[in-house]
């Protein structure tokens, strides 16, 4: 699976479709990543890594039309 | 002999404004009218090809596609390259696909990055590509479209769409065509591509990931050693990738500085080893959090020389680039790079 920005999805998803990663899991973050104080990211750390376990242990997230 | 085109062929009105809104709709242009690729003009363009049409040069990243050196044709055409151009943009492809260029960041990076085509040898008097006055900027043909050229092969064979798949922040004007030539006659030093291992007669295209330029301005120093000086104090910019990365900066020095430097004794090598030394960034000039990353950005230089204090913007004096062009006057502009690409340099064959 990948993590990215909600920002950047749609151009991961073109990735994962142009290197024939069809199903790959796409997680997204709140935008932005860099610039953030240690408590924000933190924040999403403990929000984002139960959603990487549910995506790691069941269907992709997205798929491709 | 008519050759067999591969290409698909659309229908379109025999209107150049209505062929180039077509396009421009398409998002296949840089945003300023075309030349249409008919397939009369894409032979033509072919015959300045020694090759075979169909060969795959490589394929382009960010969607991968084939770049046969059909379809990098027909986006010279489209860019208004002479057929005798083709040669040197079909060198320019295979130079960038390289790994080390790592063209697969620079198409996608959120960086002001775009690749830089520097030509040395035999090509640049025999196809008038412009190493003296102005020559990055407007005005000579060779330059404007063969860079314009690999512009499209980048957004149509390999997808970089702006704001789609090319996530450039700001981008700047060299990603609509950045193609320049050394002035080696008035270089006082090896030429680049002699530096880089080739012989002063072979035709040789270098691509550089680069930032936009940035001039330096000095009409009033008198020694190698002041001209060095306001360089490296140039150089020392914190915000550059070649601060946080290392890398591979590009100087490009006009034949007076070159000269000026040349004079007081100074090889490429003295020159670039000063810059080394002098060029290094003060911790205190980083906030406490980007000093925090650098740190770990470049923890190999640190474990190998040691924390001085300061931070060389390149992990070793031979990874500082020269060019020598331009006209008359004291100039010397600095071209960062993305850091995360080094040069690479092709021999161009079939001209």
């Amino acid at each position: 699976m990948t993590v990215c920005t909600d920002r950047f999805l749609p151009f991961a998803v073109e990735k994962a479709r142009a290197m024939n990663a069809i199903g790959l899991p796409i997680l997204t973050i709140p935008h932005p990543l860099t610039g953030r104080r240690a408590d924000e990211m933190a924040a999403i750390a403990t929000a984002t890594v139960p959603q990487i376990v549910a995506a790691l242990t069941s269907a992709p997230i997205w798929k491709d039309a | 002999m008519s050759v067999d085109l591969a290409s698909p062929t659309l229908e379109l009105p025999d209107d150049l404004e209505a062929v180039t809104e077509h396009f421009y709709q398409q998002g296949w242009t840089d945003g300023l009218p075309i030349v249409p690729p008919t397939p009369e003009r894409v032979r033509r363009m072919l015959a300045g090809y020694a090759g075979d049409p169909s060969e795959v040069i490589g394929v382009i990243p960010h969607l991968n596609g084939e770049a046969t050196v059909e379809r990098i044709a027909v986006n010279a055409v489209m860019a208004g390259c002479r057929p005798e151009y083709l040669p040197v943009v079909v060198a320019v492809v295979r130079a960038i696909l390289e790994p080390r260029f790592n063209l697969n960041s620079v198409q996608s990076t959120t960086n002001a990055v775009a690749p830089l085509a520097i030509l040395n040898g035999p090509v640049v008097t025999r196809l008038g590509f412009n190493c003296r006055e102005n020559c990055f900027g407007q005005g000579t043909r060779a330059n404007a479209t063969v860079g314009r050229a690999v512009r499209f092969v980048l957004l149509n064979i390999g997808g970089a769409d702006p704001g789609k798949n090319d996530r450039a922040t700001h981008g700047h004007a060299g990603k609509y065509s950045y193609c320049v030539a050394e002035n080696e006659a008035e270089s006082p030093w090896e030429p680049l591509h002699v530096e880089r291992g080739f012989r002063p007669e072979e035709s040789v295209v270098t691509v550089v990931g680069a930032d936009a330029p940035m001039n330096i301005n000095d009409a009033s120093s008198t020694s190698a050693e002041g001209v060095l000086h306001s360089i490296a104090s140039a150089m020392i910019t914190p915000g550059s990738n070649n601060a946080l990365r290392g890398g591979e900066p590009l100087l490009v020095f006009s034949p007076e500085h070159a000269d000026l430097i040349a004079r007081d004794g100074w090889s490429k090598a003295d020159a670039k080893r000063f810059l080394y030394e002098r060029a290094r960034v003060p911790w205190e000039r980083f906030s406490p959090e980007n000093a925090r990353r650098i740190r770990l950005l470049r923890a190999a230089w640190l474990e190998r020389h040691g924390d001085t204090g300061a931070i060389p913007v390149a992990d070793s004096a031979e990874a500082i680039m020269f060019l020598v062009t331009g006209g008359a006057g004291k100039h010397t502009m600095l071209i960062t790079t993305f850091g995360n690409t080094y040069a690479a340099s092709r021999r161009i064959e079939g001209l």
